[in-house]
């Protein structure tokens, strides 16, 4: 690894540790992600794995580009592009105050990243702020694809145990194991949300019960109507009838009735009627954006 | 049936003895894992007949493939003797002689590939491995390739950017995203561009098409054993075919290349895929767990991580669906097309298209459907376009190059999947006849 110049440590990915750190030559700023290939183990990692496979197909600038792959004796490092922080970061560092323009922004581009690795076959598993790069230039791009997977038609059993609590789906939440691109639409929502809200996340919970209780809380428990064989998941479990008590004016106050809107559709229990990132870029919200741009 | 073998040992067949089920239950499997389903096993064909047939030094017959083992360690059955066997029936096999690589290097073409001319021998490559490669030489290797459509595929494409009613009606299916499905099919077409395998057994010295239609068929064994997706198993072909076609092997590795294969599309694809000790078992330990892991890294530095190559399978299911067939078409295009991994001579070609052949014949013999309206809007190919695939694979099934590779035959046959091999076959110029109501429109 001569060829790069560490610098500091940024972080800990899915799978290892991420480093940033100067091409020496180019003098170009990297992110260098280690993975240890142990003697005792089962070689590359699947997750390593998928991701250089998925980022190697997955060229777009709402997606963080992956330069390159180097092999050495008992470690593999990837060379990602750098980014200046995550949107966790940036949340921690706004005040409280986040521009709606910035928050359109960020929002459009999370959802232009998302259509596109889903309509090249990925799901990305695992969106959330710290997986989301901002650079200097207020670009956004998807990062760690750790658990991310190409999926098939059609889509058969994948794991159950994707996504992180906070932006997990109520469908994943109930066990599913038949998903697909509505998996991570879901997380959009809430990162809309937590957006509009600068860094506030909407559904805090503590464990699956209490995430699926805070997500019934909002928007009402479903039944039968609203969800078809919801208790056939194989973790269902049936919980008390909430009926919608605040306002989404409420729960979202800075942003504006398109933006809520679009949020509503997005936040839909029943997977099916989740709005895809494709139908989401064509929403009034985002009208006065340049065309160009979705 | 599973059987368990190491591929480069030489064993006679009279030490064959029934499997004890204990043993396999007892392999080295995860719990919840790679499982080894069925535990007795059968004899196999003698694997003497092919190489007999390829009529090649016998000093070296004595190493080629394969000596076939069940799971437990010491019954072996079938054997690579040359002496045993009959060979009568087996003459179809290619012959490959050696010839010398640089003559022959020119015909390779691959876009994608910068052919690397090493003959690399297992322990050669192995050692290289181990003392770790120079990490400005891997960072060469690694190189993106950039899909470049033509205009023309552009142009064509977005004419046809009108959304199928089956894609209409599963809009909102989640489990057939048929919002994103054509789009995802005229990715892959683009994308296979990518993957065009050239011919390289002219340039393998040691190996021979029927040395890779047993691999594929013992490929497709463990594909049944561990109970894998198929889609793991015709990743693990293509991932074999473009290795092959990038590295002159010795035949000693070809066991290990694509159990690794497997081992590594497994990862890609599975949601638990087997352990290496599951495959340093099935192959009788003939390789111990460093060299798996060296193969391993060696193969996705040789195919360049590049693990997203569309397969005939996905293409296969895809038309299926858009024809809306019935299970048992389906079901037996599939074993049409499982059929065509063993096939050399099919790999330099598009997997769209083998799959769109496969299922024509299965429509033919099933006398269901025709090729026409969204089946050629969504292939984007007319019945001509892959004429001379239904051919070949119509050949492939009247007269086997090897028959007594049957895996994939007793598969089939088999209730669950509707026992499709034994269906009928038609003669060639039946499934061009459009007087049966089921016309082409070419």
């Amino acid at each position: 690894m001569q060829k790069y110049e560490k610098l500091e440590k940024i972080g800990e990915g899915t799978y290892g540790t991420v480093f940033k750190a100067k091409n020496r030559e180019t003098l170009e700023i990297v992110a260098l992600k280690r993975v240890r290939l142990d003697d005792d183990d089962e070689g590359v990692p699947s997750s390593a794995l998928r991701e250089i496979c998925l980022l190697k197909e997955l060229k777009h600038k709402n997606v963080v580009r992956l330069h390159d792959v180097v092999h050495s004796e008992r470690k593999l490092t990837l060379v990602f592009e750098y980014c200046d922080q995550d949107l966790k970061k940036y949340f921690d560092a706004c005040n409280g105050e986040i521009d709606p323009d910035v928050v359109k922004s960020f929002m459009c581009q999370l959802l232009r990243g998302i259509a596109f690795c889903h309509s090249n076959n990925v799901l990305h598993r695992d969106l959330k702020p710290q997986n989301l790069l901002i650079n200097k230039n207020g670009e956004l791009k998807l990062g760690d694809f750790g658990l991310a997977r190409a999926f098939g038609f059609p889509v058969r059993f994948y794991s159950a145990e994707v996504v992180t609590l906070w932006y997990r789906p109520p469908d994943v939440l109930f066990g599913a194991k038949m998903y697909s691109t509505s998996i991570d639409m879901w997380s959009a929502g809430c990162i809309f949300a937590e957006l509009a809200n600068a860094g506030r996340p909407l559904f805090p919970g503590n464990d699956d019960d209490d995430q699926l209780k805070r997500i019934f809380k909002l928007l009402g428990t479903p039944t039968e109507e609203t969800w078809p064989n919801m208790a056939l998941l194989p973790n269902y479990r049936p919980f008390p009838m909430y009926h919608v008590s605040t306002t989404w004016q409420q729960v979202v106050p800075k942003l504006n009735s398109k933006g809520r809107d679009l949020l509503q559709k997005l936040l839909v229990c029943f997977p099916p009627n989740r709005l895809s990132a494709e139908d989401s870029l064509q929403h009034p919200y985002f009208s006065d954006v340049n065309p160009s741009m979705k | 049936m599973f059987t368990r073998k190491k591929i480069n040992e030489n064993i006679g067949p009279q030490q064959s003895k029934p499997l004890a089920t204990k043993k396999v239950m007892e392999g080295p499997v995860k719990g919840g894992q790679a499982k080894i389903k069925r535990a007795i096993p059968t004899k196999r064909a003698a694997f003497g007949d092919i190489t007999n047939a390829t009529k090649e030094k016998p000093d070296d017959l004595k190493k080629i493939p394969l000596a076939v083992k069940p799971l437990a360690a010491k019954p072996l059955i079938g054997k690579i003797h040359p002496t045993i066997g009959n060979n009568a029936k087996n003459t179809k096999i290619t012959s490959k002689t050696k010839t010398d690589l640089k003559n022959k290097a020119n015909t390779a073409t691959n876009h994608a590939a910068d052919l690397q001319e090493n003959s690399i021998s297992r322990s050669q490559a192995l050692k290289n491995l181990a003392a770790g490669v120079p990490e400005d030489r891997v960072e060469e290797d690694f190189s993106f390739v950039i899909v470049e459509d033509s205009l023309e595929e552009k142009l064509q494409e977005e004419s046809d950017k009108t959304i199928l009613d089956i894609d209409q009606e599963l809009y909102t299916d989640v489990f057939n995203v048929g919002l994103y499905a054509q789009d995802i099919f005229d990715y892959y077409r683009r994308r296979e561009n990518m993957f065009i395998i050239p011919p390289y057994l002219d340039r393998q010295s040691t190996i021979s098409a029927g040395m890779r239609a047993i691999l594929v068929d013992w490929m497709v064994e463990v594909q049944e054993s561990f109970e894998l997706n198929h889609e793991t198993l015709y990743l693990a072909v293509k991932l074999t075919d473009i290795y092959l076609s990038r590295i002159t092997v010795n035949k000693e590795m070809l066991q290990l290349i694509g159990a690794s294969a497997i081992f590594v599309s497994s990862k890609f694809d599975e949601r638990c895929p087997p352990l290496i000790e599951d495959f340093i078992y099935i192959c009788d330990n003939a390789f111990d767990k460093d060299e798996f892991i060296q193969m391993e890294m060696e193969l996705l530095r040789k195919v360049n991580f590049d693990l997203g190559v569309p397969i005939s399978y996905r293409f296969l299911r895809r038309y299926s669906k858009v024809a809306r067939l019935s299970i048992e078409t389906l079901t037996l295009a599939r074993f049409i097309l499982e059929m065509s991994l063993m096939e050399y001579d099919l790999v330099k070609e598009k997997d769209s298209k083998v799959a769109a052949a496969a299922l024509y014949i299965a429509m033919k013999m099933r006398k269901e459907g025709v090729w026409q309206g969204d089946l050629v809007k969504s292939s984007h190919y007319k019945v001509d376009d892959f004429k001379h695939l239904i051919v070949a694979l119509n050949k492939m099934l009247l007269s086997p190059a090897v028959p007594q590779l049957n895996t994939i035959r007793s598969k089939y046959s088999h209730v669950v999947f509707h026992e499709v091999a034994k269906i009928p076959l038609m003669p060639t110029e039946e499934l061009f006849n459009t007087k049966s109501g089921t016309n082409d429109c070419s």
